[in-house]
């Protein structure tokens, strides 16, 4: 059920098919049916309008009651601050607000709008903060108090907002309507409140979900920030004092006993191998409450920084099972027992990059920078912008992170993954040939650069180094995941399977390389095997979310789309935090003709991660296939201006190929897919090529993209690829229509890429 | 139409001319005004007032077009607006409430804008966003369905740019099943002025004899929660808080309403407005 909602008229609007059910604050108990036609006169002017969807009627009535008290607190605080108020209605205001400020909700929304501007000449605060303490309202008095020695930051800020060009914008409706979206997401005060934790303000509104798809936005951020030194590739941290009592066990869950330190990280290191083998059988359960012993024992005989790092150890053994959640639930304890202990922050924030909750993650990065490890803090940081496609930026930090740590690797290295990002992959191979004259040894390095190799379609050349990378490094799992996944795209199959089955033989504890098998058998066209294959994964790595994405992604493959569905419906409960999960689930819904629950499930924000993405081209396709041709077209051809990793714009490229078939534009079709090799996509693209070259006469072709099709491919893709061979060599073009073609297409991109 | 100063052609939905600059009146109000509106409202009232004769009832004719000659018009809405609207000019909300116009957050193909957007290209084309709604009232009173603070303007403050609409508008367009592209049936509308003649034609069909004229504001808008029938006032143009005549409506039973409502009347008795506020 949706509903439609406004705290400053008090009123809430569930709509229930053609049926307007409305509840009000002061008459809560009765719902009044309306006839839909009614609803834009039960809100009137109302300009606070909120429009929520998948609502039971309670979570309406309590977002109703959070919107009426955010209102009404911003409402309130303004008659306190009125000399013109009766000393009465003022006194009533104090004791209503110091009430509404208890709420967390409802303090930040008074304060994003507070914050915003100066007080102008008439508002009395000081009759306010007098009126307040003399009638011991606590809360309030706090936070008018606070408010007021913020007097003076607010109006260095709103000053330097109105400095800001208009051209930055394009006009001064544009600059009124960004500085309404600044005020309601808190930018003005995060500035605030936040300077005296260096760039954290600037950092946290270029991942906040609003902004972060926007460049126009992050833009303007990084100009405002600008005069304040504050900027996302500053590198200083404030400093802290750090509190030394933690590590001197004066915490009283600390007792020392002597027993000799050798004996202890002996003890600690059995009981750590038995929790990850507890882990490896999924029984996660029974794994923490090992670990509440392990943290007592070490509570006992250790130091919070060593009992910080045995679970820091078990929360990247949850990561390497595949389970971000566990991986967060080791990484919180870690922190709790040790605040001031920069690698557990920074351990926190990797966690909290695997679950997508990139403003989280740069708080512990920043949190990493202020307690000494400016290092990590920054390769973090820089981490997460590549993450949200920020990558010029990412780029920038890990040189400043280069040029302060001269003989860092990790950096070098993300500075080189970043260049690839962008398709610089010339400069990615420069990048990764300087570190290698510093480490020529680096396996990181070099697996970094023949996957550059591997991205720029080299793929001979990738082979060649992943092979040597793997004679040299035969206890690193990557470089020979890597050379099997390369074989795979050079469509040599059979030998992918088999260097895997080597792979899966050294290192039986690994579930990437038996995923990356099953995924073989589904390539070679062997799905039963493949599904019996990913079933095994998840018998005996139960924690990794990817052999469950496996079954959901065969059978979506192949086309059976109820039983794709359940297993993305299986993921999800499994692993809700996951969120790139909804993507599969939602190209189902939209191959089903379900283009409601798709878009339900979507994220709404403009794109920024590679995941938020691969969403807004699942929008596109529900705007093709359900015929809005020229929204779709907004949508793909805006995908491939913008979107920051080269590699995924073949996605969008294919997309808009289609519609460019469907639009008769044959000739347009080919520029835009006729260099595309992503093993993914080629086959579909070679179905593109062959539809417009069949309606443009262009028979050698036509038979050329045909021959290129392996019969391997997606079930989709084959029908699709005979009935165009029916259709353009025996001239059948009657049967089937063009819709069906069409159809097949979009389905072709939704089921098969 | 062509501007009366410069004689250039001005697109129908403006205020001002767009060459050069002169007042051309309010694009409500000239749609009232057009010829074949006037003429299809009078055949509409000269139709009533001949039933009015045929079936004895005239005298009750000529008292409601009297009564109606002293309508007002009535804004239904919240609490939360009413205080917005009164502290207009007061620089505190003027700083921090002014954000709260940018807060709706509707997504697009949004259930409103499917029910507004279509009503109000056919009777508002290019000019919607300027038009604010209310209902004609003898009695003071307003829908309750649509909020239940009553607010009165002043005549002076709107007779100039207020239009009067046979009914709710959107009920209008879908009684008469029109699409896009329909022209509107004509007769339905009128100035501030002559009001009392569209209640007229609207309602004298339904007296009788024995109407008296306490009946008279039921049948001129009545509160039906289902169904509420009246005669809607559109206004072009913002409403200034020095516009609003009276205030009605309900105690509030919330703490933080009620100090609301202290605000408003002392806002109110500033700029000589009257309240009432039954318990």
């Amino acid at each position: 059920m949706k509903a439609i909602l406004s705290g400053q008229t008090a009123i809430a609007v569930c709509i229930e098919g053609e049926n307007l059910y409305s509840i009000s604050l002061d008459s809560p108990e009765s719902w009044i049916a309306h006839q839909k036609w009614k609803l834009p006169h039960l809100f009137a002017d109302a300009a606070d309008i909120l429009q929520i969807e998948d609502v039971s009627r309670s979570e309406v009535m309590d977002k109703l009651k959070l919107e009426w008290a955010q209102d009404r607190s911003l409402q309130l605080i303004l008659i306190l601050l009125d000399h013109k108020e009766e000393l009465q209605t003022r006194l009533e205001a104090a004791e209503c607000l110091d009430d509404f400020l208890n709420q967390d909700e409802v303090r930040k929304y008074v304060e994003n709008h507070l914050y915003s501007s100066p007080l102008p000449s008439t508002a009395d605060l000081n009759g306010a903060i007098r009126l307040s303490e003399n009638s011991l309202l606590s809360h309030l008095t706090e936070f008018l108090n606070t408010f007021q020695s913020d007097q003076e930051e607010i109006s260095k800020r709103f000053a330097a907002w109105e400095a800001l060009p208009i051209n930055l914008f394009g006009n001064p409706t544009i600059k009124r309507d960004y500085y309404y979206e600044a005020v309601r997401h808190g930018a003005f005060r995060l500035f605030v409140t936040e300077r005296e934790k260096k760039n954290i303000a600037v950092i946290q509104l270029l991942s906040h979900p609003h902004f972060r798809g926007s460049s126009k936005a992050r833009t303007i951020f990084q100009k405002w920030a600008a005069p304040f030194n504050e900027s996302v590739t500053n590198i200083e941290f404030e400093s802290q004092e750090i509190d030394d009592d933690t590590n001197n066990g004066t915490d009283s869950r600390y007792k020392k006993h002597s027993i000799s330190g050798f004996n202890v990280f002996q003890q600690v290191e059995k009981q750590k191998e038995a929790i990850k083998k507890l882990l490896r059988e999924g029984k996660q359960d029974l794994a923490l409450r090992f670990t509440k012993d392990l943290i007592a024992k070490q509570r006992r005989d250790s130091e919070p920084k060593h009992l910080a790092k045995s679970l820091c150890d078990l929360a990247q053994f949850a990561k390497s099972l595949g389970s971000a959640e566990l991986q967060l639930e080791f990484v919180l304890k870690a922190v709790a027992e040790a605040p001031d202990d920069s690698w557990s922050h920074a351990t926190l924030g990797d966690a909290y990059r695997s679950l997508a909750e990139f403003q989280k993650a740069q708080d512990e990065y920043h949190t990493t920078g202020v307690l000494g490890d400016v290092r990590m803090a920054l390769v973090g940081r820089a981490e997460v912008l590549k993450d949200l496609g920020q990558i010029d930026e990412a780029i920038q930090l890990f040189e400043q992170c280069i040029q302060e740590f001269s003989d860092d690797l990790i950096s070098r290295n993300g500075r080189a993954a970043a260049f690839a990002y962008n398709g610089s992959f010339q400069q990615a191979l420069d990048a990764y040939d300087e570190i290698l004259r510093i480490a020529p040894f680096d396996a990181v390095t070099s697996s970094g650069r023949a996957q550059v190799l591997r991205d720029m379609g080299r793929l001979d050349e990738a082979l060649k180094e992943f092979g040597e990378l793997a004679k040299s490094y035969p206890e690193e799992i990557i470089p020979q995941n890597a050379f099997a996944e390369v074989l795979r795209e050079l469509g040599e199959l059979d030998k992918a399977r088999i260097a895997l089955i080597n792979v899966i033989e050294h290192f039986p504890l690994a579930p990437e390389p038996r995923a990356a098998y099953a995924r073989i058998l589904r390539d070679l066209g062997r799905f039963n095997e493949a599904l019996s294959e990913y079933d095994k994964i998840i018998t005996e790595f139960p924690l990794n979310r990817w052999a469950y994405i496996g079954v959901a992604e065969t059978y979506r493959k192949i086309g059976r789309l109820p039983e794709a569905l359940e297993a993305y419906e299986r993921v999800i409960n499994l692993f809700p935090r996951v969120t790139h999960i909804r993507n599969g689930k939602a190209s189902v819904l939209v191959a089903m003709g379900d283009y409601l629950n798709a878009l339900k499930i979507l994220p709404t924000n403009l794109p920024a991660t590679q995941s938020e993405w691969v969403a807004y081209h699942i929008r596109g396709m529900v705007r093709m296939r359900s015929g809005k041709l020229e929204k779709a077209e907004k949508i793909f051809e805006w995908g491939i201006n913008e979107i920051p990793w080269v590699s995924q714009r073949a996605y969008f490229k294919t997309a808009l190929a289609s519609l460019r078939v469907q639009q008769k534009r044959y000739q347009e079709v080919f520029p835009l897919v006729q260099t595309i090799i992503h093993p993914s996509i080629e086959p579909i693209a070679h179905a593109l090529i062959m539809h417009a070259s069949g309606e443009l006469g262009d028979m050698p072709r036509f038979n050329q993209s045909y021959e290129s099709i392996q019969n391997t491919s997606a079930p989709v893709v084959i029908e699709l690829r005979e009935a165009l061979a029916e259709r353009y060599r025996r001239r059948t073009t009657s049967i089937p229509p063009d819709s069906w073609f069409f159809l097949h297409e979009c389905d072709s991109l939704l089921l098969a890429a | 139409m062509k501007c009366p100063n410069c004689h250039e052609e001005i697109p129908e939905h403006v205020h001002d001319c767009v060459v050069c600059g002169t007042d051309v009146g309010y694009p409500n109000v000239r749609a009232a005004l057009h010829k074949e509106e006037v003429s299809a409202l009078k055949l509409r009232v000269k139709e009533t007032e001949e039933d009015a004769s045929l079936r004895g009832f005239k005298s009750v004719l000529d008292k409601f077009r009297d009564s109606v000659a002293q309508s007002v018009v009535v804004i239904s809405c919240s609490l939360g607006k009413i205080n917005e609207l009164l502290s207009g000019d007061n620089q505190l909300y003027t700083t921090f409430y002014k954000a709260i116009g940018g807060e709706s957050r509707l997504p697009e193909d949004n259930e409103w804008d499917k029910i507004r957007m279509a009503v109000d290209s056919l009777i508002f084309p290019y000019y919607a966003e300027h038009i604010r709604f209310g209902s004609l009232s003898i009695d003071l009173t307003g829908i309750s369905g649509y909020g239940v603070y009553c607010m009165v303007l002043k005549e002076t403050a709107i007779k100039d740019r207020a239009t009067v609409f046979e009914e709710n508008s959107i009920m209008f367009i879908k009684k008469h099943r029109i699409v896009p592209g329909d022209t509107l049936p004509q007769g339905y509308r009128a100035t501030w002025m002559d009001r009392s003649s569209l209640a007229v034609a609207k309602l004298g069909k339904r007296l009788t004899p024995t109407t008296t004229e306490t009946e008279f504001p039921k049948l001129l808008a009545s509160s039906d929660t289902t169904d509420p029938d009246f005669i809607e006032v559109h206004i072009y143009g913002p409403i200034h808080r020095r516009a609003i005549k009276y205030l009605s409506g309900p105690e509030p039973r919330q703490k933080a309403d009620k100090v609301l409502i202290k605000s408003i009347s002392r806002k109110l008795t500033e700029i000589g407005a009257t309240m009432e506020i039954s318990k």
